[in-house]
């Protein structure tokens, strides 16, 4: 096990979690950026939400392209914060399902260590709801896998959530991505089935409307919701800050007196 | 009956997730949104008329409170002032419920809970008051997995039941399918019917203008997410750094004030050390030199010179020199602690004291 720990910084946990509740339909995925330290301690400061381009069950695969596009975010990140930063793992969402990897999974992550050993899976367990007592519950789990025999078994890694009171910018940024990404994906499928030339106008209507509503979901489930949050984030910041600098005024007085 | 429902977004769920993984105790604070009653009638064949009354809560917003306990006293009596000062330019009317977000333990209200619950109902006047109970919990010893359960109560009667919270999301509605395959009808007043209405669909493009018409809305509305995130960021920048301007003035506020405490306490003890070894000097000084004129007082002139002698005769001379004696034990106390401060004055006065007293000396051997 090349791995002890994960830790995962408080901001970067927000947008997984908030990307794993954005549907309890599929199946969500994403990267995630950071280092790893001698100490075998691997550090996620941020993620990368990706689409999903097969969303069969239990297909949650990244493709080449994306970790390519991954690794060259990673370097953009690696400028900005002057830390080396890279591609250290990859997350994904299990709606109404156990938190445990399938085998799919662990062999899937078995492949990403043949690529580095460090690498970590994270599962992100959500729509669970105990009818009897009305509870819902979230679960996040970390692993990695290990070679026994012909087969692989998960191994169960360490994750601790470490806080970070302000939200970075990498990680603010992913969080707007994700309705971006949705109405692309959408748009991606209504341009396909329009571009069908044999389609009445009546069918054409159709399929106009149905993009019309999902895209009303889309903003009126994570979009509206989405800015609403940024806007009392905003709203709390500014009072922080008020309240912040009244303080300071008053120890720099103290500060000066004799 | 009404069947009451609690639903809440991911962002909102996500940030008290957040809120709480960035403090190692409890939190606690207010939750606002809005709430709907809706009535559905069903007709089946057993019950002509049954009216079904759901009551929705929308949870949109939560406002964590900087302390803990801070809402209440400890008999669980809310602070209506605390309550105002939290809300700031929210509406009262806005507020839901409370919510509070405890590790390790067990999905059930406390006591104390149940108590601030109905102190708060009454404080807010909201008999439809929620309590969110959020508890998080490692759910495996090696800490690789955690789990947070989550539900949300409400008082009936002075019962607690416990009320679904759901999370608003995509696959919430019914997914309807695109259809690929055209309608395939063959009836030409069909077909002319539909072309005769389709140009009010359609653009010039071949586009409808409903799609152009919400792919504008929604192209706004990311412009707008864009703007705000960049608002966000900038504040969480400048917030940053405050914080840590203002940790390390709290640091030598501190350092300052815990220097000064000490420098008083070092300056009260080094007087009272003083005080007493001059005392044991004194003491020592006098056992050795009791009679020694070196400590004896003088009487001196504005110019620093002694006072002559007046001149008596011998029986009052004795008598004036043994009061003088008396006087000058009893002063010499008083010149030892002068003694130290006035060094040049006592070498001074040594000396003129000597001479007098050889004076004294001679005359009395006359």
């Amino acid at each position: 096990m090349a791995v002890s720990a994960v830790h995962l910084e408080s901001d970067a946990f927000l947008v997984c979690m908030n990307h794993a509740l954005s549907t309890e339909k599929e199946e969500v995925m994403g990267l995630c950026i950071g280092e790893a330290e001698p100490a075998r301690i691997v550090h996620i400061h941020s993620v990368i939400i990706l689409r999903r381009s097969d969303k069969r069950k239990d297909r949650v695969e990244i493709s080449p392209e994306q970790l390519s596009a991954a690794s060259t975010e990673a370097e953009r990140l690696a400028d900005m914060t002057g830390r080396p930063m890279r591609v250290v793992g990859w997350y994904h969402s299990h709606p109404h399902i156990t938190v445990w990897p399938s085998h799919v999974d662990v062999r899937t992550q078995a492949m990403y260590q043949m690529l580095d050993q460090c690498f970590v899976g994270l599962i992100f367990s959500c729509f669970i709801e105990d009818k009897n007592t009305k509870t819902g519950r979230v679960l996040y789990t970390c692993f990695q896998s290990v070679q026994k025999g012909s087969e692989y078994e998960r191994v169960e890694i360490p994750i601790h959530v470490v806080p970070r009171e302000a939200i970075g910018k990498v990680c603010l940024e992913s969080a707007v991505e994700l309705p971006r990404i949705l109405c692309q994906e959408e748009q991606d499928t209504y341009r396909k089935i329009h571009s069908l030339a044999h389609l009445d106008p009546v069918t054409k209507i159709h399929n106009g409307s149905v993009f019309t509503k999902n895209l009303c979901s889309q903003m009126s489930a994570v979009s509206g919701p989405l800015l609403q949050w940024l806007e009392d984030r905003l709203e709390q910041n500014k009072q922080s800050i008020m309240e912040l600098q009244l303080e300071k005024e008053r120890l720099l007085r103290e500060l000066a007196a004799p | 009956m009404a069947e009451p429902t609690v639903r809440v977004s991911g962002i909102v769920l996500s940030s008290l997730m957040f809120q709480h993984g960035n403090t190692d105790s409890d939190a606690e604070g207010l939750v606002l949104g809005e709430s709907r009653v809706e009535e559905q009638i069903t007709i089946s064949d057993s019950q002509a008329d049954r009216i079904h009354i759901q009551e929705i809560y929308y949870v949109q917003k939560h406002i964590a409170c900087s302390k803990l306990n801070h809402l209440y006293s400890g008999a669980g009596e809310v602070n209506s002032v605390a309550v105002k000062k939290l809300l700031a330019d929210n509406k009262q009317d806005s507020v839901l419920g409370w919510y509070r977000q405890r590790r390790n333990s067990d999905q059930q209200l406390s006591f104390r809970e149940r108590i601030v619950h109905q102190s708060l109902k009454a404080s807010l006047r909201n008999p439809h008051l929620l309590f969110l109970l959020l508890t998080p919990h490692r759910a495996s010893s090696a800490e690789s997995t955690h789990r947070t359960e989550y539900c949300a109560y409400i008082s009936r009667n002075s019962v607690f039941l416990s009320v679904p919270l759901l999370v608003n999301n995509l696959g919430l509605q019914e997914p309807q399918s695109y259809w690929k395959l055209p309608a395939g009808r063959s009836s030409e007043r069909y077909s002319a019917t539909i072309r005769r209405h389709s140009s009010s669909f359609f653009s010039s493009d071949g586009q409808l203008r409903d799609v152009n018409d919400v792919n504008a809305m929604n192209d706004a509305l990311q412009e707008e997410l864009q703007a705000a995130c960049r608002e966000v960021e900038d504040s969480e920048r400048q917030l940053e750094t405050l914080q840590s301007e203002v940790s390390a003035l709290r640091k030598r506020s501190r350092e300052r004030r815990k220097m000064k405490k000490s420098e008083a306490a070092g300056r009260t003890g080094e007087e009272e050390e003083d005080q007493r070894r001059n005392l044991r000097l004194q003491e020592a000084v006098g056992a050795l030199f009791k009679r020694s004129p070196l400590f004896l007082t003088h009487t001196l002139t504005l110019q620093g010179f002694p006072v002559p002698e007046r001149t008596f005769s011998g029986e009052e001379e004795e008598e004036e020199e043994e009061e003088a004696v008396c006087e000058e034990e009893e002063e010499e106390e008083a010149v030892c602690e002068e003694e130290t401060r006035e060094n040049t004055h006592s070498r001074k006065r040594s000396r003129e004291m000597a001479a007098s007293s050889e004076r004294k000396r001679r005359k009395s051997e006359s």
